[in-house]
């Protein structure tokens, strides 16, 4: 019988996530006008917010113990996430076959944003090899084993992949969901081009940015998250090969060159941060 | 086994949450939208399950639970008539709010590293999201519009 007992020794981690999320819910979605565009905050941000903001609550609340077991909870969340994304694939197969050429091109063309944008600024800033770390690629799981195997988690590179890790786990999806918002409201790209773009390899800056659309475009809701689940999921298995073949490569002489340029000298590559 | 009975409680208090959610966010009532939540878990053992009978390192859960989410789905099956209205009625959303809620409670500790790190490499950050987001949408918008699609 002792297979039946039912494990609920975490309830107090169970619990605060209830409460938050429900109030979340409860607060629901919430505009603000910037004068040049529209800002969307919904519930799944007023989650991560509350979450943030009452942290050194919970840490009175919760044990170690409690918190030991967020990985394994966040998975459990997270795979009946994708459960429902996928659903909502299935019966949006033609769209998907239409929108085929855009996916794979986007696929293996936008890791040239994330070095175009990120290395001039980190060299602009003064930033050393960190920027190579921290500009090719958003930096999931798979990014922070790239970099790990090439040059060591400890290295400046391995700063760099690490920082922009923490900083997508904590405020990418407060970030994609407030920027895809906005630039939708600015009517310069097709929601498809939007949504497609949101399947940038993170499950949830993929929800949170789809989630927007779908409130600023209600009618299209089933579209939006089947084109951005389905962008997300080919970034999810081939996301990796581009960035190491591809975009790693490409970080790392772009940022050589431009320090070169920017300092004059070869000193200037190994600059530090700090 | 022992994973399946560790995860069937998370998952169980998960689906519970959610449709708390779902009810204060859409007015489904949770017993309305049970069907649709217990097809989702269904779905994810069947991903699950099946990504531990094929056992390759290089292929996640994920892309298996992908897979039996949209095979549940697709119009091309016969069972997609009585699937689609019953997932339906479990908003993305009620399910989304619980992951970053546990992402917010998992991560507030690392909110010092962010800020030893210094606001030069957070401008970093935010210049690798946007030019991400922005450059995908780019090609995307190009392609929609050469090929008229």
């Amino acid at each position: 019988m002792s297979n039946c007992h039912i494990d609920m020794k975490h309830w107090r981690i169970y619990l605060t996530v209830a409460l938050i999320s429900l109030c979340a819910e409860a607060i629901g979605e919430r505009r603000f006008s910037l004068g040049v565009g529209v800002i969307l905050l919904f519930p799944m941000l007023f989650a991560l917010l509350l979450a943030l903001i009452t942290s050194p609550l919970l840490k009175k609340v919760l044990g170690r113990d409690d918190k030991s077991i967020t990985p394994a909870l966040t998975l459990c969340a997270i795979y009946l996430l994708v459960a429902r994304i996928s659903a909502s694939i299935g019966p949006k197969l033609g769209l998907i076959a239409t929108l085929s050429p855009a996916l794979a091109l986007q696929e293996v063309g936008h890791f040239l944003g994330t070095v175009a944008l990120g290395v001039p600024v980190a060299v602009l800033l003064g930033i050393g090899r960190e920027a190579v770390g921290a500009c090719f690629s958003i930096a999931r799981e798979g990014s922070l084993a790239v970099i790990g195997e090439k040059f060591g988690l400890t290295s400046p590179e391995g700063r760099g992949v690490l920082f922009q890790y923490i900083f997508g786990s904590v405020f990418g999806a407060l970030y994609y969901g407030i920027m895809a918002g906005w630039v939708d409201s600015l009517g310069i790209f097709s929601v498809m081009s939007l949504s497609m773009a949101s399947g940038v390899g993170s499950i949830s800056m993929m929800i949170a940015s789809s989630e927007a659309l779908g409130l600023a475009h209600p009618g299209m809701k089933e579209q939006i998250t089947a084109a951005a689940g389905m962008a997300n999921i080919i970034t999810m298995m081939l996301g990796l090969y581009v960035s190491v073949f591809i975009s790693l490569p490409l970080a790392d002489r772009f940022h050589m060159a431009l320090s070169r340029l920017k300092g004059g000298n070869r000193g200037a590559s190994e600059r530090d941060v700090s | 086994m022992e994973l399946l009975r560790e995860m069937s409680v998370k998952l169980a208090v998960i689906a519970l949450i959610s449709l708390g959610g779902n009810f204060i966010a859409t007015g489904t009532s949770p017993l309305q939208a049970l069907p649709g939540m217990a097809l989702l878990l269904a779905i994810v053992l069947a991903g699950v399950g099946t990504g531990r009978c094929v056992n390759i390192k290089a292929i996640p859960v994920i892309i298996f639970i992908s897979l039996a989410g949209i095979i549940s789905t697709a119009s091309f099956v016969p069972w997609s008539r009585f699937t689609v209205p019953l997932i339906e009625s479990v908003s993305i959303s009620s399910l989304a709010t619980p992951v970053l809620c546990i992402a917010g409670i998992s991560t507030a500790d690392e909110m010092k590293r962010i800020t030893s790190m210094g606001i030069r490499m957070c401008v970093v950050a935010v210049a690798v999201l946007s030019g991400t987001f922005i450059c995908s949408a780019v090609i995307a918008e190009i392609i929609i519009r050469l090929l008229h699609l």
